[in-house]
Protein backbone atom coordinates (compact mmCIF):
# COMPACT_ATOMS: atom_id res chain seq x y z
CA UNK A 1 0.00 0.00 0.00
CA UNK A 2 1.50 3.31 -0.63
CA UNK A 3 2.52 5.97 1.91
CA UNK A 4 -0.61 7.98 1.84
CA UNK A 5 -2.16 5.05 3.86
CA UNK A 6 0.16 5.51 7.07
CA UNK A 7 -0.28 9.19 7.17
CA UNK A 8 -4.59 9.18 6.37
CA UNK A 9 -4.40 6.70 9.03
CA UNK A 10 -2.44 8.90 11.76
CA UNK A 11 -3.57 12.39 10.82
CA UNK A 12 -7.24 11.88 9.32
CA UNK A 13 -6.48 14.35 6.88
CA UNK A 14 -3.49 15.80 4.57
CA UNK A 15 -2.74 19.27 3.68
CA UNK A 16 -0.45 18.21 0.85
CA UNK A 17 -3.23 16.09 -0.36
CA UNK A 18 -6.29 18.03 -0.41
CA UNK A 19 -9.68 15.85 -1.52
CA UNK A 20 -12.46 17.56 -3.97
CA UNK A 21 -15.28 15.77 -4.35
CA UNK A 22 -17.07 15.89 -7.14
CA UNK A 23 -20.82 14.51 -6.76
CA UNK A 24 -22.38 15.39 -3.84
CA UNK A 25 -26.22 16.10 -2.88
CA UNK A 26 -27.01 18.57 0.44
CA UNK A 27 -30.49 18.86 2.16
CA UNK A 28 -33.26 16.70 3.38
CA UNK A 29 -34.59 13.46 1.06
CA UNK A 30 -37.43 10.97 1.39
CA UNK A 31 -35.66 7.83 1.04
CA UNK A 32 -33.11 8.43 3.43
CA UNK A 33 -32.27 9.76 6.90
CA UNK A 34 -29.53 11.92 6.16
CA UNK A 35 -28.41 14.05 9.68
CA UNK A 36 -25.77 15.65 8.46
CA UNK A 37 -26.99 17.21 4.71
CA UNK A 38 -27.53 20.65 5.96
CA UNK A 39 -24.73 23.31 4.49
CA UNK A 40 -23.50 24.11 8.31
CA UNK A 41 -23.09 20.97 9.32
CA UNK A 42 -21.65 19.52 5.89
CA UNK A 43 -19.06 22.63 6.00
CA UNK A 44 -17.73 21.36 9.18
CA UNK A 45 -17.59 17.59 8.32
CA UNK A 46 -15.29 17.97 5.28
CA UNK A 47 -12.94 19.33 7.64
CA UNK A 48 -12.73 15.80 9.37
CA UNK A 49 -10.92 14.58 5.88
CA UNK A 50 -9.59 17.16 3.99
CA UNK A 51 -11.98 17.65 1.79
CA UNK A 52 -11.34 21.43 0.41
CA UNK A 53 -14.16 21.25 -1.62
CA UNK A 54 -17.40 19.93 -2.91
CA UNK A 55 -19.27 20.26 -5.68
CA UNK A 56 -23.13 19.27 -5.09
CA UNK A 57 -26.81 19.53 -6.37
CA UNK A 58 -29.19 20.48 -3.26
CA UNK A 59 -32.01 17.55 -3.49
CA UNK A 60 -34.78 19.90 -3.64
CA UNK A 61 -33.24 21.32 -6.83
CA UNK A 62 -33.69 18.09 -8.39
CA UNK A 63 -37.08 17.08 -6.36
CA UNK A 64 -38.64 20.03 -5.86
CA UNK A 65 -38.98 21.92 -9.33
CA UNK A 66 -41.60 24.76 -7.30
CA UNK A 67 -38.25 26.30 -5.73
CA UNK A 68 -35.69 25.31 -8.17
CA UNK A 69 -32.46 26.04 -7.39
CA UNK A 70 -32.27 29.09 -5.32
CA UNK A 71 -31.05 26.20 -2.79
CA UNK A 72 -28.01 25.33 -4.96
CA UNK A 73 -27.43 29.53 -4.79
CA UNK A 74 -28.01 30.13 -0.64
CA UNK A 75 -25.35 27.44 0.14
CA UNK A 76 -22.48 28.58 -2.63
CA UNK A 77 -23.09 32.06 -1.46
CA UNK A 78 -22.83 31.34 2.39
CA UNK A 79 -19.70 28.93 1.76
CA UNK A 80 -18.36 30.14 -1.90
CA UNK A 81 -14.48 28.46 -0.78
CA UNK A 82 -15.88 25.43 0.11
CA UNK A 83 -19.18 24.65 -1.73
CA UNK A 84 -19.34 25.43 -6.20
CA UNK A 85 -22.96 23.96 -7.72
CA UNK A 86 -24.42 21.84 -10.56
CA UNK A 87 -27.44 23.75 -12.10
CA UNK A 88 -30.00 20.93 -11.01
CA UNK A 89 -32.19 20.12 -14.33
CA UNK A 90 -35.54 18.60 -14.03
CA UNK A 91 -36.48 17.62 -17.52
CA UNK A 92 -40.09 17.82 -17.26
CA UNK A 93 -40.57 21.65 -16.22
CA UNK A 94 -38.65 23.66 -19.56
CA UNK A 95 -40.10 26.72 -18.25
CA UNK A 96 -37.99 26.44 -15.16
CA UNK A 97 -35.14 25.25 -17.61
CA UNK A 98 -35.53 28.27 -20.10
CA UNK A 99 -34.84 30.54 -16.85
CA UNK A 100 -32.00 28.86 -15.00
CA UNK A 101 -30.30 28.94 -18.54
CA UNK A 102 -31.47 32.95 -18.95
CA UNK A 103 -30.04 33.38 -15.69
CA UNK A 104 -26.97 30.84 -16.14
CA UNK A 105 -23.78 33.52 -16.85
CA UNK A 106 -25.16 35.86 -13.29
CA UNK A 107 -24.60 32.57 -11.33
CA UNK A 108 -20.97 32.07 -12.83
CA UNK A 109 -19.38 31.62 -9.67
CA UNK A 110 -22.05 29.71 -8.18
CA UNK A 111 -22.23 26.90 -10.76
CA UNK A 112 -19.80 25.07 -12.28
CA UNK A 113 -21.83 23.30 -15.08
CA UNK A 114 -25.43 21.25 -14.63
CA UNK A 115 -26.53 18.10 -12.59
CA UNK A 116 -28.83 15.58 -14.60
CA UNK A 117 -31.00 12.37 -12.88
CA UNK A 118 -32.75 11.21 -15.52
CA UNK A 119 -33.30 7.63 -13.87
CA UNK A 120 -35.36 9.55 -11.25
CA UNK A 121 -37.33 12.21 -13.99
CA UNK A 122 -37.91 9.48 -16.10
CA UNK A 123 -36.27 11.16 -19.00
CA UNK A 124 -33.77 9.84 -21.31
CA UNK A 125 -30.40 11.73 -21.89
CA UNK A 126 -30.87 11.65 -25.91
CA UNK A 127 -34.33 13.34 -25.11
CA UNK A 128 -35.37 16.74 -26.83
CA UNK A 129 -36.24 18.19 -23.44
CA UNK A 130 -32.36 18.10 -22.86
CA UNK A 131 -31.21 19.10 -25.74
CA UNK A 132 -31.17 22.72 -24.51
CA UNK A 133 -28.98 22.56 -21.61
CA UNK A 134 -26.59 20.36 -23.84
CA UNK A 135 -26.12 22.47 -26.01
CA UNK A 136 -25.83 25.34 -23.76
CA UNK A 137 -22.96 22.80 -21.72
CA UNK A 138 -21.33 22.19 -25.38
CA UNK A 139 -21.12 25.87 -26.47
CA UNK A 140 -19.72 27.17 -23.10
CA UNK A 141 -17.74 24.37 -22.15
CA UNK A 142 -19.18 22.95 -18.96
CA UNK A 143 -19.21 20.25 -16.69
CA UNK A 144 -22.34 17.81 -17.18
CA UNK A 145 -22.17 15.63 -14.38
CA UNK A 146 -25.28 12.75 -15.23
CA UNK A 147 -26.47 9.95 -13.14
CA UNK A 148 -25.58 7.02 -14.82
CA UNK A 149 -26.38 2.82 -14.60
CA UNK A 150 -25.84 0.20 -16.49
CA UNK A 151 -29.45 -1.34 -18.29
CA UNK A 152 -31.35 1.41 -17.62
CA UNK A 153 -33.45 3.05 -20.69
CA UNK A 154 -33.04 6.71 -19.08
CA UNK A 155 -28.91 6.84 -18.75
CA UNK A 156 -27.36 3.60 -19.47
CA UNK A 157 -24.85 3.44 -21.98
CA UNK A 158 -26.66 3.64 -24.95
CA UNK A 159 -27.91 6.60 -23.84
CA UNK A 160 -24.97 8.16 -22.63
CA UNK A 161 -23.31 7.29 -26.43
CA UNK A 162 -25.67 9.12 -27.83
CA UNK A 163 -25.05 12.43 -25.58
CA UNK A 164 -20.97 11.51 -26.23
CA UNK A 165 -21.48 11.32 -30.11
CA UNK A 166 -22.69 14.45 -30.33
CA UNK A 167 -21.05 16.74 -27.93
CA UNK A 168 -17.74 17.46 -28.01
CA UNK A 169 -16.75 20.11 -25.95
CA UNK A 170 -18.78 19.61 -23.02
CA UNK A 171 -17.63 17.84 -19.68
CA UNK A 172 -19.55 14.73 -19.16
CA UNK A 173 -18.94 13.38 -15.94
CA UNK A 174 -20.69 9.37 -15.88
CA UNK A 175 -21.63 9.48 -12.25
CA UNK A 176 -21.62 6.27 -10.68
CA UNK A 177 -19.38 5.27 -14.22
CA UNK A 178 -22.82 3.57 -15.70
CA UNK A 179 -23.15 1.18 -12.08
CA UNK A 180 -22.66 -2.23 -13.44
CA UNK A 181 -21.89 -1.73 -16.82
CA UNK A 182 -18.10 -0.85 -16.53
CA UNK A 183 -17.07 -2.48 -19.65
CA UNK A 184 -18.89 0.38 -21.41
CA UNK A 185 -17.86 3.00 -19.65
CA UNK A 186 -14.14 2.28 -19.77
CA UNK A 187 -15.09 1.91 -23.70
CA UNK A 188 -16.23 5.33 -23.51
CA UNK A 189 -12.81 6.68 -21.68
CA UNK A 190 -11.15 4.53 -24.06
CA UNK A 191 -13.02 6.49 -27.30
CA UNK A 192 -13.92 9.70 -26.37
CA UNK A 193 -11.90 12.25 -24.43
CA UNK A 194 -14.25 14.49 -23.04
CA UNK A 195 -15.83 11.90 -20.30
CA UNK A 196 -14.96 11.01 -16.89
CA UNK A 197 -15.15 7.89 -14.56
CA UNK A 198 -16.73 9.15 -11.09
CA UNK A 199 -16.97 6.63 -8.22
CA UNK A 200 -19.90 7.13 -5.92
CA UNK A 201 -21.57 4.07 -5.13
CA UNK A 202 -18.10 2.05 -6.42
CA UNK A 203 -15.92 1.89 -3.45
CA UNK A 204 -18.93 -0.57 -1.71
CA UNK A 205 -17.67 -2.94 -3.98
CA UNK A 206 -14.07 -4.00 -3.98
CA UNK A 207 -11.54 -4.80 -7.65
CA UNK A 208 -13.49 -1.76 -9.66
CA UNK A 209 -11.39 0.80 -8.40
CA UNK A 210 -8.33 -1.79 -9.27
CA UNK A 211 -9.47 -2.34 -12.62
CA UNK A 212 -10.48 1.49 -13.75
CA UNK A 213 -6.99 2.14 -13.41
CA UNK A 214 -5.40 -0.58 -14.79
CA UNK A 215 -7.64 -0.74 -18.15
CA UNK A 216 -7.57 3.29 -18.42
CA UNK A 217 -4.92 4.77 -15.95
CA UNK A 218 -6.10 7.21 -13.72
CA UNK A 219 -6.11 10.60 -15.48
CA UNK A 220 -9.54 10.44 -16.02
CA UNK A 221 -11.07 8.87 -12.69
CA UNK A 222 -12.65 11.73 -9.98
CA UNK A 223 -13.48 11.39 -6.66
CA UNK A 224 -17.29 11.62 -5.92
CA UNK A 225 -19.06 10.06 -2.80
CA UNK A 226 -23.00 11.18 -2.88
CA UNK A 227 -22.08 13.27 0.52
CA UNK A 228 -23.59 13.46 2.51
CA UNK A 229 -25.73 10.52 1.69
CA UNK A 230 -21.49 8.60 1.86
CA UNK A 231 -18.63 9.31 4.53
CA UNK A 232 -15.74 10.25 3.29
CA UNK A 233 -13.34 8.72 5.33
CA UNK A 234 -14.77 5.40 4.03
CA UNK A 235 -14.11 6.26 0.67
CA UNK A 236 -10.73 7.07 0.99
CA UNK A 237 -9.98 4.07 2.84
CA UNK A 238 -11.17 2.84 -0.21
CA UNK A 239 -9.30 3.97 -2.35
CA UNK A 240 -6.12 3.39 -0.64
CA UNK A 241 -7.16 0.05 -0.41
CA UNK A 242 -7.27 -0.59 -3.95
CA UNK A 243 -3.62 -0.85 -3.77
CA UNK A 244 -3.36 1.71 -6.80
CA UNK A 245 -0.18 4.05 -6.78
CA UNK A 246 0.29 7.25 -4.69
CA UNK A 247 0.43 8.79 -8.05
CA UNK A 248 -2.57 7.53 -9.03
CA UNK A 249 -4.40 8.33 -5.86
CA UNK A 250 -3.82 12.18 -6.18
CA UNK A 251 -5.21 12.28 -9.16
CA UNK A 252 -8.58 10.79 -8.12
CA UNK A 253 -8.24 12.51 -4.71
CA UNK A 254 -7.80 15.95 -6.32
CA UNK A 255 -5.40 16.84 -9.46
CA UNK A 256 -7.66 15.89 -12.60
CA UNK A 257 -10.40 17.55 -10.50
CA UNK A 258 -8.66 20.59 -10.29
CA UNK A 259 -8.01 20.16 -14.08
CA UNK A 260 -11.98 20.34 -14.85
CA UNK A 261 -12.33 22.50 -12.82
CA UNK A 262 -9.48 25.26 -13.80
CA UNK A 263 -8.68 25.43 -10.07
CA UNK A 264 -6.16 24.79 -8.38
CA UNK A 265 -6.54 24.84 -4.43
CA UNK B 1 -4.39 7.16 17.77
CA UNK B 2 -3.91 3.71 16.55
CA UNK B 3 -6.79 0.99 17.14
CA UNK B 4 -6.70 -2.70 17.06
CA UNK B 5 -9.64 -4.51 15.27
CA UNK B 6 -11.75 -7.73 15.90
CA UNK B 7 -13.93 -7.81 12.90
CA UNK B 8 -16.78 -9.90 12.50
CA UNK B 9 -17.94 -9.29 9.20
CA UNK B 10 -14.94 -11.48 6.92
CA UNK B 11 -15.74 -14.93 4.14
CA UNK B 12 -13.01 -16.10 2.71
CA UNK B 13 -12.62 -19.19 -0.10
CA UNK B 14 -13.31 -18.71 -3.81
CA UNK B 15 -15.72 -17.38 -5.29
CA UNK B 16 -17.91 -19.47 -7.89
CA UNK B 17 -18.30 -16.23 -10.21
CA UNK B 18 -15.52 -14.13 -9.17
CA UNK B 19 -15.25 -11.37 -12.31
CA UNK B 20 -13.33 -9.26 -10.34
CA UNK B 21 -10.58 -11.61 -8.97
CA UNK B 22 -11.29 -10.37 -5.45
CA UNK B 23 -11.28 -14.64 -3.45
CA UNK B 24 -8.79 -14.80 -0.83
CA UNK B 25 -7.96 -17.75 0.89
CA UNK B 26 -7.55 -17.51 5.20
CA UNK B 27 -3.84 -17.14 4.76
CA UNK B 28 -4.08 -13.89 2.61
CA UNK B 29 -6.42 -12.39 5.25
CA UNK B 30 -4.19 -12.90 8.22
CA UNK B 31 -1.36 -11.49 6.22
CA UNK B 32 -3.83 -8.23 5.87
CA UNK B 33 -5.10 -8.34 8.82
CA UNK B 34 -1.51 -8.32 10.52
CA UNK B 35 -0.44 -5.70 8.00
CA UNK B 36 -3.89 -3.38 9.28
CA UNK B 37 -4.00 -4.20 13.27
CA UNK B 38 -6.84 -6.42 12.72
CA UNK B 39 -6.33 -8.88 15.99
CA UNK B 40 -9.21 -11.51 15.31
CA UNK B 41 -11.89 -12.04 12.72
CA UNK B 42 -14.95 -13.99 12.95
CA UNK B 43 -15.15 -15.93 9.81
CA UNK B 44 -17.23 -18.66 7.41
CA UNK B 45 -15.93 -20.14 4.14
CA UNK B 46 -18.05 -19.43 1.05
CA UNK B 47 -19.25 -22.32 0.10
CA UNK B 48 -21.24 -22.04 3.34
CA UNK B 49 -23.36 -20.02 1.58
CA UNK B 50 -22.86 -20.89 -2.57
CA UNK B 51 -22.07 -24.47 -2.10
CA UNK B 52 -23.85 -26.49 0.57
CA UNK B 53 -23.94 -25.34 4.61
CA UNK B 54 -22.61 -28.66 5.95
CA UNK B 55 -19.99 -29.13 3.09
CA UNK B 56 -18.84 -25.12 3.69
CA UNK B 57 -19.08 -26.06 8.12
CA UNK B 58 -16.64 -28.75 7.82
CA UNK B 59 -14.44 -26.77 5.74
CA UNK B 60 -14.84 -23.60 8.07
CA UNK B 61 -14.00 -26.04 11.02
CA UNK B 62 -10.95 -27.32 9.60
CA UNK B 63 -9.08 -24.54 8.02
CA UNK B 64 -9.92 -22.33 11.44
CA UNK B 65 -9.26 -25.15 13.80
CA UNK B 66 -4.85 -24.33 14.32
CA UNK B 67 -5.53 -20.43 13.36
CA UNK B 68 -5.21 -18.55 16.89
CA UNK B 69 -6.63 -15.56 14.95
CA UNK B 70 -10.00 -16.54 13.95
CA UNK B 71 -13.20 -17.61 14.63
CA UNK B 72 -16.45 -19.32 13.22
CA UNK B 73 -19.90 -19.25 12.55
CA UNK B 74 -21.84 -22.21 11.27
CA UNK B 75 -24.45 -21.75 8.85
CA UNK B 76 -27.77 -23.61 9.67
CA UNK B 77 -30.85 -24.84 7.23
CA UNK B 78 -33.91 -25.64 8.96
CA UNK B 79 -33.20 -29.17 11.25
CA UNK B 80 -36.48 -31.25 9.58
CA UNK B 81 -34.74 -31.73 6.38
CA UNK B 82 -31.86 -33.59 8.62
CA UNK B 83 -29.05 -31.97 6.18
CA UNK B 84 -27.27 -30.30 9.13
CA UNK B 85 -25.60 -32.34 12.04
CA UNK B 86 -26.86 -32.49 15.59
CA UNK B 87 -25.28 -29.29 17.23
CA UNK B 88 -23.35 -29.84 20.85
CA UNK B 89 -22.81 -26.88 22.12
CA UNK B 90 -19.76 -28.43 24.08
CA UNK B 91 -17.82 -29.17 20.80
CA UNK B 92 -18.74 -25.75 19.09
CA UNK B 93 -16.57 -24.41 21.72
CA UNK B 94 -13.37 -26.90 21.01
CA UNK B 95 -13.86 -25.65 17.44
CA UNK B 96 -13.95 -21.88 17.97
CA UNK B 97 -17.66 -21.55 16.84
CA UNK B 98 -18.64 -18.44 17.92
CA UNK B 99 -22.33 -18.14 16.28
CA UNK B 100 -24.83 -18.93 13.45
CA UNK B 101 -25.51 -17.52 10.20
CA UNK B 102 -28.93 -17.73 7.95
CA UNK B 103 -28.90 -17.36 4.16
CA UNK B 104 -33.02 -17.89 4.28
CA UNK B 105 -32.96 -16.48 0.55
CA UNK B 106 -30.47 -18.35 -1.11
CA UNK B 107 -31.12 -21.06 0.43
CA UNK B 108 -34.56 -21.16 0.32
CA UNK B 109 -36.83 -21.35 3.51
CA UNK B 110 -38.27 -18.78 5.84
CA UNK B 111 -36.52 -17.95 8.71
CA UNK B 112 -39.34 -17.77 11.47
CA UNK B 113 -40.34 -19.02 14.70
CA UNK B 114 -42.31 -21.97 12.75
CA UNK B 115 -38.53 -23.67 10.75
CA UNK B 116 -36.12 -22.56 14.01
CA UNK B 117 -38.64 -22.37 17.10
CA UNK B 118 -36.48 -24.78 19.63
CA UNK B 119 -33.46 -23.76 18.96
CA UNK B 120 -33.80 -20.12 18.52
CA UNK B 121 -35.30 -20.30 22.32
CA UNK B 122 -31.92 -22.13 23.37
CA UNK B 123 -30.05 -19.56 21.69
CA UNK B 124 -31.62 -17.26 23.56
CA UNK B 125 -30.90 -18.74 26.86
CA UNK B 126 -27.46 -19.04 26.17
CA UNK B 127 -26.81 -15.97 24.86
CA UNK B 128 -25.13 -17.34 20.98
CA UNK B 129 -24.86 -15.07 18.55
CA UNK B 130 -27.14 -15.22 15.70
CA UNK B 131 -25.62 -13.45 12.72
CA UNK B 132 -27.63 -11.82 10.06
CA UNK B 133 -27.18 -10.62 6.98
CA UNK B 134 -29.27 -8.76 5.43
CA UNK B 135 -28.41 -9.25 2.18
CA UNK B 136 -29.48 -12.67 2.45
CA UNK B 137 -32.74 -11.89 4.12
CA UNK B 138 -34.65 -8.80 4.96
CA UNK B 139 -35.66 -6.77 7.53
CA UNK B 140 -39.06 -7.99 7.97
CA UNK B 141 -37.11 -11.38 9.02
CA UNK B 142 -35.07 -9.81 11.48
CA UNK B 143 -38.60 -8.33 13.00
CA UNK B 144 -40.15 -11.16 12.97
CA UNK B 145 -37.27 -12.75 14.70
CA UNK B 146 -37.10 -10.62 16.99
CA UNK B 147 -40.62 -10.41 18.06
CA UNK B 148 -40.54 -14.08 19.12
CA UNK B 149 -37.41 -13.81 20.59
CA UNK B 150 -36.91 -10.29 21.90
CA UNK B 151 -33.83 -11.26 24.04
CA UNK B 152 -31.88 -13.14 21.44
CA UNK B 153 -28.79 -12.05 20.71
CA UNK B 154 -28.37 -10.88 17.07
CA UNK B 155 -25.76 -9.22 15.32
CA UNK B 156 -26.99 -7.05 11.62
CA UNK B 157 -24.78 -7.49 9.04
CA UNK B 158 -24.26 -5.64 5.65
CA UNK B 159 -27.01 -3.39 7.25
CA UNK B 160 -27.41 -1.54 3.95
CA UNK B 161 -26.36 0.68 1.16
CA UNK B 162 -28.77 3.55 1.53
CA UNK B 163 -28.49 4.91 5.47
CA UNK B 164 -30.14 2.16 7.73
CA UNK B 165 -31.68 3.77 10.91
CA UNK B 166 -35.27 4.03 9.82
CA UNK B 167 -35.07 0.00 9.96
CA UNK B 168 -32.41 -0.66 12.63
CA UNK B 169 -33.30 2.21 15.31
CA UNK B 170 -36.48 0.79 16.00
CA UNK B 171 -34.67 -2.38 17.33
CA UNK B 172 -32.28 -0.74 18.68
CA UNK B 173 -34.68 1.00 20.84
CA UNK B 174 -36.33 -2.26 21.82
CA UNK B 175 -34.62 -5.80 21.66
CA UNK B 176 -31.23 -5.12 23.91
CA UNK B 177 -28.98 -7.83 22.60
CA UNK B 178 -29.23 -6.57 18.73
CA UNK B 179 -25.68 -4.90 17.56
CA UNK B 180 -25.17 -3.61 14.09
CA UNK B 181 -21.97 -4.79 12.35
CA UNK B 182 -20.50 -1.35 11.33
CA UNK B 183 -19.16 -1.55 7.66
CA UNK B 184 -22.04 -0.31 5.65
CA UNK B 185 -22.63 2.15 9.22
CA UNK B 186 -19.27 3.06 8.14
CA UNK B 187 -20.24 4.04 4.78
CA UNK B 188 -23.26 6.24 5.55
CA UNK B 189 -22.51 9.87 6.15
CA UNK B 190 -23.05 10.48 10.47
CA UNK B 191 -24.17 6.56 10.72
CA UNK B 192 -21.83 5.53 13.29
CA UNK B 193 -21.73 9.24 15.12
CA UNK B 194 -25.50 9.85 15.57
CA UNK B 195 -26.14 6.00 16.52
CA UNK B 196 -23.62 6.01 18.92
CA UNK B 197 -25.14 9.24 19.88
CA UNK B 198 -28.77 8.08 20.50
CA UNK B 199 -27.80 4.22 21.44
CA UNK B 200 -24.48 4.04 22.71
CA UNK B 201 -21.15 2.38 21.68
CA UNK B 202 -22.27 -0.46 22.80
CA UNK B 203 -24.35 -1.59 20.23
CA UNK B 204 -21.48 -1.40 17.41
CA UNK B 205 -18.97 -4.14 16.43
CA UNK B 206 -16.65 -3.49 13.87
CA UNK B 207 -16.84 -5.58 10.04
CA UNK B 208 -15.47 -4.73 7.26
CA UNK B 209 -17.05 -7.36 4.71
CA UNK B 210 -13.85 -8.43 3.56
CA UNK B 211 -12.98 -9.22 0.85
CA UNK B 212 -16.07 -8.01 -1.06
CA UNK B 213 -15.49 -4.31 0.28
CA UNK B 214 -12.19 -2.96 1.69
CA UNK B 215 -10.89 -3.42 5.14
CA UNK B 216 -9.12 -0.01 5.03
CA UNK B 217 -12.53 1.57 4.33
CA UNK B 218 -13.77 0.86 7.82
CA UNK B 219 -10.84 0.99 9.60
CA UNK B 220 -10.61 4.81 8.25
CA UNK B 221 -13.77 5.63 9.17
CA UNK B 222 -13.59 4.26 12.62
CA UNK B 223 -10.31 5.71 13.49
CA UNK B 224 -11.37 9.85 12.64
CA UNK B 225 -15.09 8.96 13.76
CA UNK B 226 -16.23 12.05 15.76
CA UNK B 227 -16.87 9.91 19.09
CA UNK B 228 -14.97 9.11 21.90
CA UNK B 229 -11.75 7.48 21.90
CA UNK B 230 -13.55 4.93 24.77
CA UNK B 231 -16.45 4.68 22.08
CA UNK B 232 -14.01 4.14 19.47
CA UNK B 233 -12.57 0.81 21.05
CA UNK B 234 -16.00 -0.42 22.32
CA UNK B 235 -16.57 -1.22 18.39
CA UNK B 236 -13.09 -2.10 17.64
CA UNK B 237 -13.12 -4.82 19.46
CA UNK B 238 -14.32 -4.56 22.76
CA UNK B 239 -18.07 -5.16 22.24
CA UNK B 240 -17.58 -8.88 20.26
CA UNK B 241 -15.08 -9.74 22.72
CA UNK B 242 -17.85 -9.07 25.23
CA UNK B 243 -20.32 -10.92 23.05
CA UNK B 244 -18.29 -13.92 22.97
CA UNK B 245 -17.50 -14.09 26.53
CA UNK B 246 -21.09 -13.99 27.31
CA UNK B 247 -21.75 -17.27 25.52
CA UNK B 248 -22.84 -20.30 27.63
CA UNK B 249 -21.65 -23.66 26.29
CA UNK B 250 -22.57 -25.84 28.75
Amino acid sequence: MNKLWNEFLKKGKLENCPIIDIHCHMGFFYGSHMPYSEPDIMAKRMEIAGVKLIVFCHHYALFFPEEGNKFNIEAVKKYPEKFKAYCGINPNYPEIIENDLKTFDKYREIYVGFKLLSDYHRVSLSDKRYRKVFEFADKNKLIVLAHTWGGSIYDGAQEVEKILKKYKNLILILGHSIHSDWEKSIEFVKNYENVYLELTAIPDERGIIEMFVEKTGADRILFGTDFPWFNHHYYIGAVLGSGISEKDCRKIFYLNAEKILKISI
Amino acid sequence: MKLEFFDVNVWFGNLRDDKYRISVSLKQIEKKMDELNIKKAIVYHISQRDVYPEFGNEILIKEIGNKEKFYGIITLLPFQTDEIKKICFKELKKKKIVGFNFFPKRHNYILSKTTFGDFLFELENKNFPVILDIYSCDYNDVYSILNDFPDLTCILCNLGIWNTDRFTWPLLEKYPNVYLESSLLSLQEGGIEETVKKYGSKRIVFGSGFPERYFEASILQITHSEIEKKDKENIAYKNIERIIGNIKYE
